[in-house]
């Protein structure tokens, strides 16, 4: 029983860092960022566009914009 | 291609901060951090304005410049962001900045300072778009989402304005004309004096001649 628990210690020490997040910087160079319009979540999307489609996303977006304009024409 | 720019319309603005609470909840932005703020002019006296201040996204950005890490980086969109990885927290982009935008979050019992922390206009980071790592390190990414920045989209009264610089130019031109308003309440005369109020280089009256 005892030689267990030793074992159980033992195998929670080997273990106890793989819970960690890498902490490095690769290079210490600045990362590039993806496109706007590509996302990896498409949980929350708005609706009206197609993502991972550039000219889907500026109009999306000047589409957007017009409902901040109180004098917009009303469809 | 748009060129993503805020505007805020003093007419306007109600001091609800609205958009400074929108910002808070959907980026999850730590206690003593303000990304966004409203600043008011003439508190309490009649005529008093107030505007909502963030990140400017500056064409020319001054804390870009500034940054001994070279942490910063534009978009295409032209929004002005930083990756976290980067930064050492120096605070050069704070004396840079001439509107308060980068904050820096106090961590630990002796409330050291940490990563500097801005508006990223919805646009999160250099982190995979959507990713948790981003969520965790710039907040929600929106634009990716096909979405304009929280504060713009929240605020009751449309004062605060996002998207691309051209739409919301043209927003605020029209409300300006139907106020019975032109030219004259922005640009550069308005600014810095027009013309007629002095003419640069003139000698003044009574001045020495050569």
């Amino acid at each position: 029983m005892r030689r267990l628990g030793l074992l159980a210690a033992a195998a929670a020490v080997l273990v106890a860092g793989c819970g960690e997040k890498v902490q490095t910087i690769e290079g210490g160079q600045r990362k590039s960022d993806t496109p706007v319009w590509q996302t990896k979540d498409q949980r929350y999307l708005a609706p009206g566009w197609s993502p991972g489609n550039e000219s889907s996303w500026n109009s999306q977006m000047s589409q957007r914009a017009q409902g901040q304009n109180d004098f917009a024409p009303r469809k | 291609m748009a060129r993503m720019k805020f505007i805020c319309d003093a007419e306007r603005c109600i001091e609800c901060n609205g958009c400074v609470t929108a910002c808070k909840a959907e980026h999850d932005v730590p206690w003593g951090v303000n990304r966004r703020r409203v600043v008011t002019m003439n508190d309490g006296v009649q005529g008093e304005r107030s505007i909502s201040v963030a990140c400017m996204h500056c064409s020319d950005a001054p804390c870009m410049a500034v940054c001994p890490v070279d942490c910063f980086y534009r978009t295409p969109e032209g929004v002005v962001l930083h990756d976290k990885d980067i930064c050492i927290g120096c605070g050069y982009c704070s004396y840079a900045c001439p509107f308060g935008a980068p904050q820096f979050p106090s961590n630990g019992t002796f409330g050291l300072r940490g990563k500097m922390d801005k508006c990223t206009f919805c646009a999160g980071g250099p982190e995979e778009n959507g990713s948790q790592a981003e969520y965790e390190k710039y907040g929600r990414n929106r634009l990716s989402e096909g979405k304009l920045p929280a504060c713009a989209e929240m605020c009751s009264t449309k004062a605060l304005l996002g998207g691309d610089g051209d739409v919301v130019a043209d927003i605020f031109r029209t409300r300006v004309l139907n106020r019975g308003k032109g030219s004259e309440v922005w640009g550069w005369g308005t600014a810095y004096g027009r013309p007629t109020q002095g003419t640069p280089g003139a000698a003044p009256a009574g001045g020495k001649k050569s």
